[in-house]
């Protein structure tokens, strides 16, 4: 027997760091999934060991700046996308209030990095989102588009085209039939 | 019984009329007897009034001798001679009284007889008197006189003696007769008043009954009339009409009934006192005049049909003319009806008869025969067909099992016995083919299907037999194109497949490496190897597009294994998403309004659209933002006047209009052309093949496209697909 | 992979072609090369020979294998349904690279569990873009916490 699962991988990090943290004595703060504040000092021992228990988990320890100041810039975009109020502020201008660098910086920091400019990925991660409602709620395009505050299903429709190269209809179809061949697979 | 007999007869009218015979004689009987009795009594009143007029006289008579002799006897006594005038006087009075009395007594015989008596003693007394008026001269009283006064008072006493027994007799007679006065007047007045009363009795009831008598008449009259009246037959009477010659010529209307209105629309009042050769001309055809004057003169009865056209309806009468009291009775009926149902009788089993020859022709070309097999005797009746089917004349043999075992196919013997015993077994129709060699060694396909049925309590198997040679040899024929057709495709499809793969793979690798030499390696080249090298490029372009549309054009194939209901509108949906960048792109604007359900494939139907909304894209008017409508009816095929293969009752008609370049119509079949196209090269990109997908699509789901189009308006595409 | 987070930054994507055609792989290889993310390319000229390189012992699972569908003795096909029911592959993503546009072939891929279809393009510029997207993508994917469930692209 199979059985499909879905989980969130912000909540799953985020239990896997603080039992791990937790099991070390170490006194912490979560901040959003990428960042963890450390209220003590701690010595290089516990650090390795920390590293070693969270490698095993598949979670690396950033210490490079510029590495984990695009994590923060992906996490604000995160939170951004879904905070309903933050939803209609201009990217730009929050990234730099929030993270106190000039967007400039930010954006070539990020392309340089991720081989991505930050406005490709915050279409990517919409779209990525939309994706998400489309194949895990009963939403219509048009409630979807709502949602991501875009202006109109077409123009839903034309930037999910744009980055899948595929309809979200036709996107709709294949997640369907992918999870109709898996049933029968497992039957 | 007999009080019925007495009923009878106390109600006839015979009897009626000799009761009032009867009355009026006893009327007369009674009114000559009261004449008779008033004169008698009439008789009696004057006999007795008589009798009194002769009393009276008697008395007067009497009297006046009484008068005389007083008067004599004073003159003589007195000396008077006075009174001898006064005597004088009496005697002319009693002579005139005499003669009255006498007169009056002329019938009595009983008085006449005393009166002759009384005549001579009167005489005497007369004389007596007058001998004593002579001795009364000389005054004296002397012996003589006292003689003749003696004999006068003798005289006068046998006077008064008559006087006496002639009142007397005279009382008697008018005793007796006021006796019969008496009796008459008690008498005749009864008797006439119960005669009277008798006859009034016999009248009054004579006149009930002879009233009662003319109402039966009168109502019984009135039935009549009804009857005539409500009949739903004519019933006129004519009186015959004579020539100078008294020659009977003609019939005049002397009574019509109402249905002359409700048949012949004629008006019963206005045809009264009329010819009927003028209100009925058409007794004047078949010499029906002549039969009616012949009926008349011999006092026959007869009938006869008549046929009648009234305002452009015909009417068939039955007709029935009497000879009646000097007259005619014609009763018509109308018998149309009956008339028709026999006509439609006739013509029924005329269309039968053509039918069972139809039948039995048809029988013959679809090479069908029939059998009735009744089971339990073996017994079998096959058709005339059947007998021809197995190359035989009709009748030529007796059918049995055992002889029709002959003719099966030897290899199809034992398949056909296995049958035989199924259907017996299970008594369930199901059909059978099997081969037979018929008389001339021909060898025969033959369908069959029998059913079991009950007849007059036998079981008996009846059934159709069908010559299918022609039938399977044809079928043959299909198998094998089929097969022919089946290859062939496979053949096709191999070579789309080397077309899509093994012929676009070089293509595909040749414009990789120009690609590779663009650029650095280019520059390397001499100016005419660079156009050569672009006109490269070119070609090597056009061939892959070339290749590419083909490819989609062929990929439509036509199996229907995977046809499923389509909904247009999402067709149309993902259609507009798919091309929503270009529409943006050229703002345009794509609308549709309620398409329907259709049977189809759905990514072709996708690509049908698709490429008509690309086309309207491609050939839009640059002055106007395009605009692409897209509506749907359901129209029933009948009213479609484009010639396609229809294989339902109803279409829908989907339009597709654009507002487009258009194009000129003349030109409206060759777009749907494949690699047709209406515009250069290097005005409009493209293979010219867009289109002619479309057909094929189109043609693929059983529908049929056409394009109009008007040059700078724009286009209109007509979709019909099956409902 | 590393036990230590590397200092370098960027990580090397590892990537496999399985086509049994000489020529697309050079192109691929030149076009790969030829952009700014850093990849190690495994080439394979086909079906079974992927499928043989994914089994060995100690492998470093490629991050992305570009499947064309074509192939002789283990076709695109059936390397992916392998692939898909293998779960010590779950991470690889697939992408198919093949010369059919047939949207069956598309779709059917799809549904079997490829991540990326790319058309072999005819002009060695677009194969580069095409690949450089593909792998910035993916590369997302990778770094990004996207859903890889939901990752599907049409180039």
């Amino acid at each position: 027997m199979k059985i499909s699962v879905k989980y969130d991988l912000n909540i799953t990090c985020k239990t896997i760091l603080k039992e791990q943290l937790d099991k070390l004595d170490i006194p912490h703060l979560l901040h959003g999934t990428g960042e963890i504040e450390i209220k003590r000092a701690i010595s290089d021992e516990e650090m390795q060991e920390l590293f070693n228990n969270l490698n095993a988990y598949g979670i690396y320890v950033l210490n490079d700046q510029k590495t984990v100041l695009v994590q923060r810039i992906k996490n604000t975009i995160n939170e951004m996308l879904e905070d309903d109020q933050l939803k209609s502020q201009k990217v730009s201008e929050y990234l730099a209030d929030k993270l106190n660098y000039s967007y400039t910086y930010l954006s070539n920091l990020f392309s340089e990095t991720t081989y991505t400019s930050i406005e490709n990925f915050v279409i990517l991660r919409k779209v990525d989102h939309a994706k998400d409602l489309m194949a895990d709620t009963d939403l219509t395009l048009t409630e979807i588009a709502y949602r991501l505050n875009y202006s109109s299903v077409a123009h839903l429709s034309g930037q999910f085209k744009k980055i899948t190269g595929l309809t979200p209809t036709k996107f709709q179809e294949i997640l369907e039939r992918r999870r109709g061949t898996r049933i029968q697979q497992t039957i | 019984m007999d009080f019925k007999i007495f009923r009878r007869i106390a109600q006839s009218p015979v009897v009626d009329r000799i009761a009032l015979a009867l009355a009026i004689v006893l009327l007369l009987f009674i009114t000559t007897v009261l004449f008779k009795q008033i004169r008698d009594l009439e008789v009696s009143a004057e006999m007795v009034s008589h009798s009194l007029t002769v009393d009276k006289e008697i008395n007067k008579l009497f009297t006046q001798y009484d008068l005389m002799e007083s008067a004599e006897f004073r003159s003589v006594i007195l000396k008077d001679s006075t009174f001898e005038a006064s005597y004088i006087d009496h005697k002319l009075q009693n002579d005139r009284t005499f003669d009255r009395l006498y007169g009056l007594v002329k019938e009595m015989p009983y008085h006449r007889r005393n009166l002759d008596t009384v005549s001579k003693l009167k005489d005497s007394l007369h004389t007596t008197l007058t001998a004593l008026h002579g001795k009364v001269k000389p005054m004296e009283a002397d012996s003589t006189a006292m003689v003749y006064v003696e004999r006068a008072a003798s005289i006068l006493k046998k006077l008064r003696g008559f006087k006496r027994n002639m009142l007397a007799n005279n009382e008697n007679f008018l005793q007796d007769k006021l006796v019969t006065y008496r009796r008459l007047t008690f008498l005749t007045p009864l008797t006439t008043l119960f005669l009277a009363l008798f006859s009034i009795v016999m009248f009054t009831i004579a006149f009930f009954r002879l009233r009662r008598h003319k109402n039966k008449i009168q109502s019984s009259e009135a039935l009549l009339q009804n009857i005539v009246q409500s009949t739903d037959n004519i019933m006129n009477y004519y009186e015959p009409i004579y020539d100078s010659n008294a020659k009977v010529v003609d019939f005049r209307v002397a009574f019509a009934n109402i249905c002359n209105r409700d048949y012949l629309n004629l008006e019963p009042d206005e045809l009264l006192g009329k010819p009927i050769t003028d209100v009925f001309p058409f007794v004047l055809k078949n010499n029906e005049l002549q039969r009616m004057i012949d009926c008349f003169l011999e006092n026959k009865t007869i009938d006869f049909e008549r046929q009648v056209t009234v305002e452009g309806q015909q009417f068939w009468f039955h007709t029935f003319v009497r000879a009646m009291d000097g007259g005619i009775l014609e009763v018509v009926r109308n018998n149309t009806e009956e008339y028709k149902a026999k006509e439609n009788l006739l013509r029924a089993n005329q269309e039968l008869e053509v039918q069972n020859f139809i039948m039995s022709e048809a029988k013959k070309v679809a090479k069908i025969g029939s059998y009735t097999w009744y089971l339990d005797t073996g017994e079998a009746e096959i058709s005339e067909n059947y007998y021809r089917i197995l190359g035989c004349e009709p009748d030529e043999f007796k059918p049995s099992l055992e002889r029709y075992r002959s003719f099966v196919h030897p290899e199809d013997l034992k398949q056909y016995d296995e049958y035989g015993e199924w259907h017996r077994a299970k008594k369930e129709p199901r059909d059978h083919t099997y081969r037979i060699i018929s008389k001339n060694g021909e060898v025969k396909h033959i369908r069959t299907k029998g059913q079991f049925i009950q007849k007059d309590g036998r079981t008996v198997l009846i059934g159709v037999v069908q010559d299918v040679s022609d039938q399977i040899a044809a079928e043959n024929a299909l198998r094998i194109k089929n097969l022919e057709l089946e290859r062939s495709n496979v053949e096709l499809e191999s070579f789309n497949r080397v077309v899509s793969h093994d012929l676009q793979e070089p293509l595909r690798k040749i414009q990789m490496f120009i690609s590779r030499i663009d650029g650095e390696e280019k520059n390397k080249l001499s100016e005419r190897g660079r156009v050569y090298f672009d006109r490269i490029d070119k070609v090597a372009a056009r061939m892959q597009s070339l290749i590419r549309n083909l490819l989609n054009y062929s990929r439509i194939d036509s199996t229907h294994d995977d046809f499923e209901v389509v909904d247009l509108n999402s067709v149309m949906k993902k259609v507009s998403e798919e091309n929503a960048e270009r529409i943006k792109a050229e703002e345009a604007e794509i609308v549709w309004e309620d398409l329907p359900m259709v049977h189809g494939v759905g990514f072709q139907l996708e690509q049908l659209f698709g490429n008509l909304v690309s086309n309207s894209l491609k050939y839009r008017n640059p002055k106007v933002a395009p605009k692409i409508r897209v509506t749907s009816e359901m129209v029933a095929n009948d009213q479609i006047t484009e010639e396609f293969l229809k294989s339902s009752k109803h279409s829908f008609k989907i339009t597709f209009t654009d507002n487009g370049i258009g194009f000129d119509n003349t030109n409206a079949n060759k777009i749907f052309e494949v690699f047709q196209r209406l515009h250069s090269k290097t005005q409009y990109s493209g293979t010219g093949i867009g289109l002619a997908i479309c057909k094929k699509i189109v043609e693929n789901h059983h529908g049929y496209i056409q394009a109009t189009g008007e040059k700078g308006k724009g286009s209109v595409f007509t979709i019909y697909l099956p409902v | 992979m590393n036990k230590f987070p590397s200092n370098s930054g960027k990580q090397i994507l590892n990537v496999a072609l399985a086509d049994d055609d000489e020529d697309d792989r050079l192109f691929f290889q030149e076009a790969i090369e030829d952009i700014s993310i850093r990849t190690k390319l495994s080439l394979l000229s086909d079906g079974q020979e992927l499928m043989d390189y994914l089994n060995l012992p100690n492998i470093i699972l490629p991050n992305l294998i570009f499947l064309d569908l074509n192939m002789p003795i283990k076709n695109g096909m059936q390397c992916l349904k392998e692939i898909r029911s293998n779960p010590k592959l779950n991470d690889v993503c697939i992408a198919i690279y093949s010369t059919s546009c047939s949207e069956n072939d598309i779709e059917e891929t799809f549904v079997n569990g490829a991540n990326v279809y790319l058309n072999k393009p005819n002009n060695f510029s677009k194969l580069r873009d095409s690949i450089e997207k593909v792998l910035q993508i993916n590369w997302q994917y990778h770094t990004s916490n996207l859903n890889r469930d939901n990752f599907l692209l049409r180039l």
